[in-house]
Order: structure tokens, then sequence, then C-alpha cells
């Protein structure tokens, strides 16, 4: 039987609402998996999306961005300009034969805590029922 | 050669418990850039950062990682502690590994191999942290306050008391604002006017402020410290130098025919007027659009009577520039005009009026000398219904959001409508009553118990006028269930608070945020209630949202406190975590320029091209204009891409 | 005030789809011939059709029928008009309301118009939606200005109360023309052929009809109801009420006669549909305008309007 390997995420949080968020998760003890790694960033509008494909190359199996709710931006538009970004790169992703789901952006605020680790099981288990289907992605992709 | 220190916290039993700490300490000294690993119980208390201290001095380390709490905790605690042995504070770095580790894992094992990894993490980015400095930039200690409201005429008081200069900007040709128009305030019913014109008057002669009446900001350049504002006086026909107020002018003016704006429009005044009797200053204006001289070159008998000879009919609007460290944004409100509400009658009926004419009728100064008369016939109503929420809480008709000041001041009106027809009745009709302020509940009882006003909840379905004058109100009483009918002689509408006119073109002059409303947002509706998203620019009053006195006076207080605290230091200290340009790499696409929210980018010349440059003061250090930037030439200090990079490729 | 953007969507064609109400051709024939005769005099041509029936709005109004029963009679009407792809004109605020909402009803839903379609097609009729809907009132007000000009016998001296009536205030309000709260384009008609207006509060209060309706029947609820609104309007003291439905103008007429039998006062205002009285300033020959069909007598009116004129002739004279 085959044994089933924890995904890596990557959480990059903005410093004001989802870092926040998430330290809230931990405050409050909701245990989540362990193999999520947060990157802090001062707005979410920080987020290149070279940092996914980066972390994509460096072998993480799945990128979570997080910003302030819509309208709640520290820096006040910072998270809608992220949501472009992250729209464009979800395309580019497919593209280059990355499911598109391993990205996932969300929107967390600071008295979100139960909604970050609740993010991050569902996240794992998304990327565990993922795992596999890319090369069947990319080989359809070649085909058409 | 960077060398990092390494310390690891317990932190009691909150990392120890599930965090094999000597562990970590053991793994991490591996690594060739640690120069020592120390574990300690507890890294914030003072035997924990005397730690660091005395190996900073000792150890000769240069980079420093703590391996504790987040660091929104302590991150400041031991900046502090680097500072005080001479190294740079923006060269620690901290791994939380009790939110993000030893709190929020169940496994032992798996928390020590995470906690391994978060501190490596850190220590591969404290490596490329740079030493920063705090940014200084110098200010001009003098406020601007727009609006000469209560609340903007306390913010101008509080910060001329602490000894700094005021420039107070007021559209009207006297200052007072929405209170000076009210006849008795609720919830001690004192009268309005004889709580503000000490105010007013102080202002006017306290030796810190200028008041600039008749005058509108155009243009705002600058940033925080630093700004640069147009001021527009408009042409008022009248020279205040000259001027004694006597008022002469206004009684000989033959044009009666402009709608006096002070009372709400019920009665008509002269086309040269001084506003109100208590006005500050006491100085009339020409409306130009009524006045004989102005339009067709006949008349001229204000300028003949004049004996100061002030009347000056060749008089142009004047612009000028005036530099200010600091602005408050005191624009205030207006009523509602309820002319969408045609179930009402729309402005149709005489009769049916607005809460704010309600107070020029009964006030001494108002149209009928502060006796209740109905304004289409001039008789007593011995019936008023008095109904609340016309424009709020309605988003099929006007605005979703409660005005918040209408259930109080309709209980003050009932009150003041009994002392004036102690025979009437008036009734209430309302939806809820929302009366959270110190004694408000008290106030609302005393009308409906002791004053027996009769409060009906339900939404007044329409108004029709009945052949014999009164007017007849279909509404409803949801708590015994069933549809009434009132004949009343008047009726009063708790018509919306909405942002002026012009709130919005303001908004976008002073690069400050706007809800759909109009209402200007401010930067964090529960930490920072007073600041706007722009550094240095303040809000004070209705123009926020919807506030009674009481409230806007908090709010001119606060933000004159906000103003004294950035002028209290000599130079404005701002958080060395910004953006900059490199003009080398820069192709002066601007594309920075417009994901900026803080409009901090502006074009510059560089050898032969231009380039984009970061205005430091303005910078607030979000970074989407480095994400934007598509030749790398913008880095963010604090978080360049060389440490975010660094924490993503250093994943085990 | 009318609403531009629904006055500017109103087409006005030669050639328009007269559909007749049923209370109007049964209880007040003047109605159809007046519509007929001065509409032909702004140079409309209004086609009736015998194969139309009741709009159905009745069956669902009173609850006796499903909406998805009566749906397939309303698009078998709608199609009648659109073979002969002209657009639709209605005299009654029900047949208004009732062909303009299933008609969005069904073009918005595919499926329930597929479903309609094949009811129809074992009678060889399609419904495609193609036609609008317009009540008599909105066409009426496109023309003032062509009505101003072709006015023969102004309305001069004469007061008039208005009725605009529920369903047309408070009906489909996609295609509503005019402010539900305050209504003004009737009066601003009678205004332009020379009338005055007679204003009363309780001019948007409902005539009563609804709880009159055979099925219902509730005269004990819908009498006082009436007398109410009478009573506000005798005290207005008009020379006619202007009604633009079929069904009020029933009510209002018919409940007169009743009050007054049952002795609850004296009521005796001639109720007038806007269409009679269009055709009575554009000159249409009264025998056509059918007011020997109302229960009010309208001989006090027009002994009225005719001195009227005879003044204006001998002062012009």
């Amino acid at each position: 039987m085959q044994v089933e390997k924890e995904p890596k995420i990557l959480a990059i949080l903005c410093k004001w609402c989802s870092y926040a968020g998430a330290d809230l998760a931990g405050t409050s003890r909701f245990i989540y998996p362990a193999n999520v790694r947060i990157v802090q960033v001062p707005c979410s509008g920080r987020v290149d999306p070279i940092m996914i494909f980066k972390a994509f190359v460096e072998g993480y199996d799945g990128v979570m961005v997080s910003g302030c709710h819509p309208g709640d931006c520290h820096y006040g538009t910072g998270n809608y300009h992220a949501r472009r970004r992250i729209a464009v790169a979800r395309r580019l992703l497919e593209f280059v034969g990355v499911h598109p789901d391993r990205m996932h952006f969300t929107w967390i605020s600071a008295a979100e805590g139960k909604k970050f680790a609740d993010v991050c099981s569902r996240f794992t288990d998304e990327l565990k029922a993922l795992s596999g289907t890319e090369k069947t992605l990319a080989r359809k992709e070649l085909a058409t | 050669m960077a060398k990092v220190g390494v310390f690891v916290c317990h932190c009691g039993v909150n990392i120890a418990a599930k965090v094999d700490v000597k562990r970590v300490v053991d793994a991490l000294k591996e690594m060739p850039e640690v120069g020592f690993a120390h574990e300690y119980k507890f890294m914030c208390s003072s035997p924990g950062q005397e730690l660091i201290r005395k190996e900073i001095k000792e150890s000769k380390i240069n980079r420093v990682v703590v391996a504790a709490c987040s660091p929104r905790m302590h991150l400041p605690t031991f900046q502090k502690a680097l500072a005080s042995q001479g190294l740079n504070p923006y060269l620690v770095s901290m791994a939380n590994i009790r939110e993000q580790c030893s709190w929020v894992t169940d496994d032992p094992e798996m928390a020590t191999q995470k906690a391994i990894d978060l501190v490596a993490r850190q220590i591969k980015r404290v490596v490329h942290q740079d030493p920063l400095e705090d940014i200084s930039v110098p200010m001009t200690k003098t406020a601007l306050v727009i609006g000469g409201g209560i609340a903007g005429i306390q913010a101008a008081l509080d910060i001329a008391d602490g000894n700094r200069k005021v420039i107070l900007v007021e559209k009207s040709p006297s200052i007072g604002g929405r209170m000076a128009q009210l006849d008795e305030t609720f919830p001690t019913l004192d009268c309005s006017q004889c709580i503000l014109t000490p105010k007013m008057v102080e202002a006017a002669q306290h030796p810190n402020i200028e008041i600039r009446v008749n005058s509108e900001v155009k243009k705002v350049d600058g940033y925080v410290g630093n700004f640069e504002v147009t001021v527009e006086k408009k042409a008022t026909y009248v020279d205040a130098q000259k001027c004694i107020g006597c008022g002469i002018c206004q009684e000989k003016c033959p044009v009666k025919t402009v709608p006096d704006e002070f009372n709400a429009d019920l009665n008509l005044r002269a086309a040269i007027a001084i506003p109100f009797p208590q006005a500050v200053p006491a100085i009339p204006i020409i409306e130009p659009d009524y006045c004989k001289k102005l339009i067709e070159n006949k008349c001229g008998v204000c300028a003949k009577i004049c004996p100061a000879e002030a009347i000056n009919y060749d008089d142009v609007p004047m612009q000028e520039t005036v530099n200010v460290g600091a602005i408050v944004v005191a624009t205030g409100y207006r009523e509602m005009d309820p002319a969408v509400y045609t179930e009402y009658g729309g402005r149709k009926y005489p009769d049916v009026i607005t809460g704010l004419q309600f107070e020029r009728l009964v006030s001494s100064t108002g149209p009928t000398g502060g006796e209740l008369k109905r304004p289409s016939d001039g008789e007593i109503p011995k019936t008023v219904v008095f109904v609340q929420c016309v424009g709020s809480r309605d988003e099929s008709k006007a605005h979703a959001y409660c005005s918040g000041i209408c259930c109080m001041y309709t209980a003050k009106h009932t009150m003041i409508y009994k002392h004036h027809v102690p025979d009437g009745q008036a009734y209430v009709s309302y939806i809820d009553i929302r009366a959270p302020g110190k004694t408000y509940e008290e106030f609302v009882r005393r009308a409906i118990e002791d004053e027996g006003v009769r409060y009906l909840r339900g939404r007044v379905a329409k108004i029709r006028r009945l052949q014999n004058g009164q007017y007849r109100v279909y509404t409803e009483d949801t708590l015994v269930g069933r549809a009434v009918h009132i004949d009343a002689d008047m009726v009063v509408l708790a018509s919306a608070v909405e942002p002026q006119e012009d709130a919005v073109g303001l908004a976008q002059i002073l690069g400050i945020a706007y809800d759909s409303d109009g209402f200007y947002t401010e930067a964090h509706p529960k930490l920072k209630p007073i600041e706007t998203a722009s550094a240095g620019i303040f809000l004070a009053g209705a123009c926020q949202g919807p506030k009674d006195i009481p409230a806007s006076v908090q709010q001119g207080s606060a933000a004159a406190s906000k103003v004294l605290s950035i002028f209290a230091r000599d130079n404005l200290v701002k958080s060395p975590q910004i953006a900059t340009v490199d003009p080398t790499a820069c192709t002066g696409c601007l594309t920075c320029s417009y994901v900026c929210h803080y409009s901090a980018i502006e074009e510059k010349e560089f050898g032969q091209r231009q380039v984009a440059e970061i205005i430091p003061g303005k910078c607030q250090g979000c970074g989407a204009c480095v994400a934007t930037c598509k030749g790398k030439a913008i880095t963010l200090a604090g978080f360049s891409d060389d440490e975010i990079y660094e924490e993503i490729v250093s994943c085990k | 005030m009318p609403r531009q953007e629904v006055l500017e969507k109103t087409k006005i064609s030669d050639r328009m789809f007269l559909f007749q109400p049923c209370v109007g051709s049964n209880k007040y024939p003047g109605l159809i011939t007046a519509s007929i005769e001065f509409f032909r005099k702004l140079g409309i041509e209004l086609v009736t059709s015998d194969d139309q029936t009741c709009c159905g709005g009745f069956l669902t109004f009173t609850n006796v029928a499903q909406p998805t029963s009566t749906m397939p009679a309303v698009a078998r009407n709608l199609a009648v008009a659109e073979e002969m792809g002209l657009d639709i004109l209605t005299l009654c605020n029900g047949c208004h309301t009732f062909l303009t909402e299933f008609s969005h009803f069904m073009n918005d839903r595919p499926p329930v118009k597929n479903v309609v379609n094949v009811i129809l097609s074992m009678i060889g009729r399609e419904y495609k939606g193609s036609q609008d809907i317009y009540h008599s009132l909105e066409i009426i007000y496109k023309l003032k200005e062509r009505i101003r000009e072709k006015v023969t016998r102004p309305l001069n001296g004469m007061k008039f109360a208005t009725h605009y009536g529920c369903h047309y205030l408070n009906g489909f309000k996609k295609t509503a023309l005019d402010d539900p709260h305050m209504p003004t384009i009737m009066e601003e008609l009678i205004e332009a052929m020379g009338g005055e207006i007679a204003e009363y509060g309780e001019n948007r209060t409902c005539c009563g009809t609804g709880l009159t309706q055979i099925i219902i029947n509730k005269e004990d609820l819908s009498l006082p109801h009436t007398k109410m609104k009478l009573d506000d309007l005798n005290a207005a003291e008009p020379d006619a009420v202007v009604v633009v439905c079929p069904y009020c103008l029933a009510q209002i007429d018919r409940m007169q006669q009743k009050l007054n039998y049952r002795g609850s006062g004296k009521y005796r205002v001639p109720v007038i549909h806007l269409v009679q009285l269009i055709g009575l300033a554009l000159g249409v020959d009264t025998v056509k305008l059918g007011f020997d069909a109302h229960a009010i007598s309208f001989r006090h009116f027009l002994k009225k309007f005719d001195s009227m004129h005879a003044k204006a002739e001998v002062h012009s004279g």
C-alpha cells in the first residue's frame, strides 16, 4: 500500500489581518496540519506571482495567499491588486501544467483564527485528493 | 560575514511541552551562519533580554534570531534590546514557534521538526536583513481645519490651546455650522446658541486661530508635515476689513427674494445679509445671483448707504496657498431633501416640513420669532405627527444606514412642541427607538411618560391633504397590529443625515477614502477612528458618519490631540520599512504610480529620462508597487525580495 | 413625474392592436368606439379581433385558477396580435398588468415558454414574445402634443378629479411610467386639453372593486371603502372623475347608484374613462362615446360642457 505523503503548504499572509488570524488560531489552540509554513508580507498586494511559482519550483505542493477582507485592507486597496494578480497567475499555472487548485486565495481577518485552521485543513485534504492528477492534465493539454 | 545568535524560548511550558527545545538548539548549531544557540525559559523577561545584551557584547554576534512567540507580540521588545547595545534594531528576526507550532500541532515529533524548520528559515532570512534608520521628515507646525461647525471649532480651539497655529476654513459666511441652527439640544434641553456662541467668539478671538470664511479648499499637495493647500475665497463684494457689521445694508436692500438658507428656506431674506444675528464674523455678503447691481447694474443702494464704504462690486475670487503640517476634515452633514418621498407629499405640502425646518420654526431667531406657527396659514398646530426614519434604514428609496440622531432629536422636538403648545398632541411614528447615549433613554421616556407624547411603532405609508387643510397620516401600530390614521395639522419628517453635496469632490482633492454613501472612511473602524488612510489627515464630526453634538466634540478633540502629538516632535519619525526605486533599473513606465494608494510615487528626471520616485514621507510600505514593477527596480525595506524568497527557498 | 427612460422606450406605430377589456365590451361599449374614433383622428388605426378572449387576469386575481393554467390563454391572446405583427394597446389596468407581467414571465423563462408553446401548437398557434404591450395612458401621454393640437372642443371651465387605479400605479415595476405615489401624467393631459384639476386627498386610494368582483363579492367591505373615497371626492366638487380602467369605472359609477339606493348620501359624480374624455375634446360624436351606458347620468355634465362652449362662442363671435 502506498504511504500518503503529507503535502507541503506555503501560506503567504498579510501582516495586518491574516497573519494575526493565524496567531489567533494558535492562541485558540486550533490544531491544523503541521506542514503549513507561513511567510509574512506587509500586504497581500506585495505578493508577486513569481513568489507562487518559486514555491512550486522549490517543492511545495500548494500555495495559499490570504489578505484582509475586501474593503478592510490596511492599505486601502492592496487586496484588490492581489486578487487580480492571482486570477492571472491561476491561468498561468494551468498553462504550465500545475493544477490551478493547488493555489488557494482567501480572505482571513484578524478575528478568524478558526477560519485559518479550517482553510489549512481543507486545503491539505484537497491537495491530497489532487496528487497524481497533474500528469494527466499536462498530457491532455499537450494533446489539444 | 554574518554571525547569528539564536535564542530559543521555552515560554514556560507553552513551547517546551510540545517542542523538544534541546533538539532544536542542537540542530541549529550545525548551521554555518549560527555563532551560537541558547535556550532559555522566558526570553521576554528581563534576564532573557539581558542574555541577548550580554551575548551581543561578548560573542560579537551581528544578527539575532529569537524563536519564541509571534513577532506581533514581542518584536519591539527584542529590537530595544539590540538597540541598547548599539546594534541596529532591524537586524533581529523572530521565529514564531508558539502560535504557529507548539499550540497548533498535536504530535511532539512533528512539532519539533517544524520548529527546527521555522527557526532555520529565520536564520537564513536574517542574514539578508539590512540595518535601517528611522526616517526623519521636517514639518510645518500649523494645522488646517476644514469646516467651522462644532467639531471643527473644537479641534481648532484644542490645537490653538496647545500653542500651535490653526487655519480654520469655512465655506459659508459664518462659523457655527448646523449647531447654530438648532433651538435646544438633547438630552438637557439647553439652548444651542447659548453654549455654542461663546465657543465661536473664543475661536474668533484666539491669537492662534485664523478664520477664513467664504473659503474652500481647492487643491492639496504634499504629505504629512508638509502639505501645500490652495484655499479659494469667493467674491463676497463686502470688504471685511472695512465693514463694521451695522446691518443697515441688509435693511435697505430692496431685493428680498433670497431663500434664507440659515432658516432652512422657510422665509426670504435680502440679497445682502449677515447670515444670522450671532454670526462670527458678523459681516454680510452679497448673493450675486439675486443682487440687481451685479445682474443688471441697477440699484446700488447698499454702496450708497454704507457708512464704512465697505461695498465693492468688483470683488473677485482669490486663491492663496498655505503651508500646513496636518489637516482636520470636519465638513459635517446636510439634511436629506425628502422630495423622493412622494408618498409623504415630496415637499408639495407646505406643512409637511423637515426636522431642521422645525428647529428654525421654534427658534427665537427663526422666521416666526420663536412662535410655533405652521407655514401654510400661520395657525398654531394642535396635532403634530413626527415621522422618523425618513430616508434612513430604507435602502429602496434613500439610505440603508441609520442616521443615529433622529430618535433623539424627535424626542426633543416633541418636548419643545409640548412646551410651545401645552394642549397640543404629538405623535411619533418610529421603527425602533435607538437611544444608547448617556441619559438618552431616560430622555425619551420623559417625552413618552411625562409629556404624554404618543409613540406609534410603524412606518407611515402615506400622507394626504384633506379638504379642511389637515393632513391625514396613514400609519400602523404594529404593537397592537392595526392600521391607524391621524389627522394632523403639521407633519415633521426626521429626514436622513447625508454627507455634504461636495463631500466626494473634497475627498478626491484630499486623497482620502469615502464609502458608498459619501461619508469619509476612517483608517480602521475600531482602532483608528480619527485617522484617514492618508497620514496627517484626520476626521472629526459628521463627515465621517452621522453623529450628535457630544460625539462630534469628542472627535474634534481627538483629532486635535492627534495633530498635537504629531507636532510635539521636532521632526516627523516614520518607519523605515518603505519602498525605494533604483533609478538605474527603472524604465519609467510608472505602472507603480497607478497601484499606489497614497499617491506617493512621482515622476522625476534621472539622467536623460523620466523615472519613478517614491516620496518617503508619503509611502506607507504596503509593497503594491514592488509586486507591480516589471523591472524589479523597487525594493521594500524589511520585506525585500531577497528576504521573502530566502524564506520560501529554505524550505525543507 | 413620468420616468423618461420608460417614455423613451414607448413606441408609437400607425396600427395597433386594441385589446378589448371584457368590462369595457359588456358594460361600457363607449370605451372601444371612443378609442377607435379618436385614435383615427390622431392618425393611428386600432385593430380588433374576434379571436381575442378575456385576458384571464380575473381568474388569477381571484385565485380561481393556477397561473400556469391561465398562461396558455394569455399566450394565445398575445399570439393573436403577434400574428398580425402589431403592438398591443390596453384600456384596462388589469389587462395591462396581467399581459405585461405574464409576457415578461414567459420571455424571461424559456422552459415555461416552451411548455406554453407545446399547448398552443395543439391549436396551431405559437407565441414568440416579440411585441410590446402598452397601457392606453402611456400612448396617449406620448401623443400629448398631437392631442393638444387636435382639440376642437377644449375642456375650459370644467373641473376634473383623477383616479389612476391600483393596478396601474402599483402594477408592473419594469414598465410603470409614473411615480406611484405622486402620479401627474393624467393631470398634465387634462390641462393640455384646457381642463382644470380638482385635487382631493384620496386620489390614490383604491376604488374598492377588488372586493366587489363576482366571485369574492364582499360588498360589506367594499361599499364603505368606496364611500370614503367618494365623500372626499364630492368635497372637491369636480364635474367628473377621470379613470383609466373599466373596473374602476364600473365600481365608482355603479356603487354611487347603490349608495344612493341605500340612502347613504347623494352621489352623482359622473365617471368618465380617459379615452371618452379625449374623444369628447377631439370632437367625436357624443353618441359614440356611449355615455348612456353609465349609471350616473351625464346630462348635467354635458349641459355644462355645451354651455361653456356656447359662452366661448359668444365671446369669440
